[in-house]
């Protein structure tokens, strides 16, 4: 049953020797050239169950990997029961919004300080399990770098996810988020993050000598 | 609807941090016209947008004084420039309009 | 109320926020009575903000006269002068707003500023009837991918370092070609890319929604100057894999939101290859397919009246002595009762 037909992916729920799955396929796009298209599915699916086991190490909570089958472009995975947080967060109070995205912030530091970028952080890409657990579930566009300009653009965009989709509550979300991650990285290199985050908002779409 | 010459009345006469100064004084045919350059440029010099130079603007009667002050002759040749292009452009955009009517 | 005819009420627009300088007349009712275009390009070399400003200046008149006489109006049906506001160039910028100061004192009317990239929408809107959109806002100076929430324009992706169409422009430059008027760099590299289908491979940079094309242009330009490969080859290959990325995230964006229309404007949607991309897309997602034809998709004064128009008959004008331009004014910042219910 197909769950969400992303740009990225498609995801499937599934049945596989006798579990629930998630079953992820990168399909072929229509829009791209053939080439580039079978280049980018390869890599990305080759990529992905190395990141997150990375992740695993770091102590990230991430779905357990069944099957990966590089050249169909298709990953089989553990299905998370739960809520994505992009369906929840709106909802929660102010005390309990505070305390997942500190939650959620330290779990980024935790990626960070091991070298991991997530490359897509949205609340829709983490699931809150009944028993309070967040797992983060897409990593097809994480990479692996300890460069603060990777680690800064990382946390923009999740400030800018906060801004489109929890508009009302985007401040004081993104600020939790922040006090969560730097309980994990360090006051100093947390600050060094948020100074990169700031120059990256402020930099120019224009440029005046082209 | 012209404008006299500009009549430069002094230049690179320093303080401490001013390096370079320039008074520019115009005269409009009437009061309405200035009137006009006044409020178009009035904006610009409210919000001086970098350190290099600042601009003072003042109306008497139908004549305009402009007092420039920069850091050094270069930036102050860029701002005068940049501030009697803007007068042309008003004066242009006036006799577009008066040609309408 | 008594139906008896009145006048129409007009907007002068005025448009100057990188290149270009425009003059554009629209009615009340939304018909286009003029769009003078007035284009600074340097043959070789990139713009500089002070030399496009000079040339603004010395156009503005010109170009006014232009429009006013295309328009056939007389100065005291003019209600409104519009002017782009923000994001842009400085000096351009800064140009066209003492001529709509100018103007609006001189007519003693209302002035409205407006912002530059919810111009560009809302003229794509208007003229394509496009109703809620996902747009896709391609040119030299912006790359963003955006929709209406929640009573404000939200950006979903955007370029983190250089726009689309600099992208191209910077390449096309190293590349020795020459643009001039009616041959942008843009089409230059289309044309070369369209007899060439040896794809390379070339960084491509998603990230989330966002992209990042200056790590793709350091590449491309390193491959022309190993010279191993045709020019046409690494044209085609640059332009495949920059419209691949801006299709992605706009593909993402558009079953996020699920939009029913996606629009595309700016001066790089003048390109078939893009344009046949996003149209798949479209496609594929059950939206309306909406690209805005050239004169309004380029930078122009028409998009500014009548934005302008739409805010003035919300309530909104900005009073002369608070009318200085927003460099950087976001499209998020942007109050726009006049979208939505």
């Amino acid at each position: 049953m197909l769950l969400k037909k992303g740009a990225e992916a498609s995801l499937f729920l599934e049945e596989w020797q006798g579990r629930k799955v998630i079953m992820k396929r990168r399909l072929p796009k229509a829009y791209r050239l053939a080439a580039l298209d079978e280049t980018i599915r390869v890599q990305r699916t080759a990529h992905e169950p190395q990141i997150i086991h990375r992740a695993k190490e770091a102590g990230v909570p991430t779905p357990t990997l069944y099957l990966v089958d590089v050249a169909n472009a298709n990953i089989i995975m553990e299905f998370i029961e739960g809520k994505q947080v992009k369906q929840i967060l709106n909802d929660l109070s102010q005390v309990e919004r505070a305390s997942l995205c500190r939650h959620i912030g330290s779990l980024i530091g935790r990626l960070h300080s091991h070298s991991i970028v997530h490359g897509d952080l949205t609340t829709s890409n983490m699931i809150l399990t009944p028993q309070g657990k967040v797992f983060f579930v897409d990593f097809g566009l994480s990479e692996r770098s300890s460069e603060l300009e990777a680690k800064g653009v990382d946390l923009h965009l999740m400030k800018r996810a906060l801004q489109s989709t929890h508009f009302r509550s985007a401040k004081e979300c993104f600020e939790a988020v922040i006090a969560g991650y730097s309980k994990v990285v360090g006051k100093d290199a947390a600050e060094d993050v948020l100074n990169k985050i700031r120059e990256i908002g402020r930099r120019g779409r224009y440029v005046s000598e082209r | 609807m012209r404008v006299s010459d500009p009549t430069l009345f002094k230049l690179a006469e320093g303080d401490s941090k001013t390096k370079a100064r320039a008074v520019i004084r115009l005269k409009f045919q009437s009061e309405d016209h200035l009137s006009i350059v006044l409020k178009a440029l009035k904006p610009e010099t409210d919000k001086q947008l970098t350190s290099r130079s600042r601009v003072q603007i003042r109306g008497e009667g139908k004549a305009l004084t402009l007092i420039f002050e920069a850091r050094d002759t270069s930036a102050l040749r860029a701002v005068t420039n940049s501030y009697l292009r803007w007068i042309a452009l008003v004066n242009d955009t006036w006799s577009v309009m008066e040609s309408q009517q | 109320m008594a139906t008896r005819r009145k006048a129409d009420y007009y907007c002068i627009g005025l448009e100057s926020t990188a290149d270009d300088f425009s003059v554009g007349i629209l009615s009340f009712k939304g018909k286009i009575l003029a769009n003078e275009i007035s284009v600074f390009m340097p043959e070789t070399g990139g713009i500089h903000p002070r030399e496009a400003a000079r040339h603004h200046a010395e156009v503005a008149g010109k170009v006014l006269a232009e429009a006013l006489h295309k328009a056939g109006i007389r100065p005291r049906e003019i209600k409104i002068i519009a002017f782009s506001q923000g994001p842009g160039l400085g000096p351009c910028l800064r140009t066209g707003a003492t001529a709509a100061r100018a103007l609006a004192s001189y007519l003693q009317v209302p002035l409205v500023g407006v912002n530059h990239c919810v111009a560009h929408i809302e003229i794509g809107k208007h003229i394509t009837g496009a109703k809620n959109p996902l747009t896709l806002y391609v040119s030299g100076g912006n790359t963003l991918v955006a929709a209406f929430e929640a009573g404000r324009y939200r950006v979903f992706g955007e370029t983190l370092d250089i726009a689309v169409g600099n992208c191209l422009d910077v390449f096309a430059r190293e590349a020795g070609l020459r643009q001039k008027l009616g041959a942008p760099f843009g089409a230059l590299v289309e044309q070369l890319a369209a007899r060439s289908q040896n794809f390379i491979s070339l960084p491509y940079t998603v990230k989330g929604m966002d992209l990042s094309f200056s790590g793709l242009l350091t590449a491309a330009i390193e491959l022309l100057h190993r010279g191993q490969h045709r020019l046409e080859d690494v044209c085609y290959s640059l332009q495949e894999v920059a419209f691949s990325m801006l299709s992605e995230v706009t593909e993402r964006a558009l079953a996020h939101t699920e939009k029913p229309e996606l629009l595309l404007t700016g001066g790089v949607a003048a390109n078939k290859r893009l344009k046949s991309m996003l149209e798949t897309i479209a496609k594929e997602h059950n939206a309306k397919f909406c690209v805005v034809p050239k004169q309004y998709a380029l930078d122009n004064g028409a998009m500014i009246a009548w934005t302008g128009i739409l805010a003035y008959q919300h309530g909104l004008s900005t009073p002369i002595e608070k009318s200085f331009v927003r460099l950087k004014w976001r499209l998020d910042e942007v109050y726009a009762p006049w979208v939505g219910g």
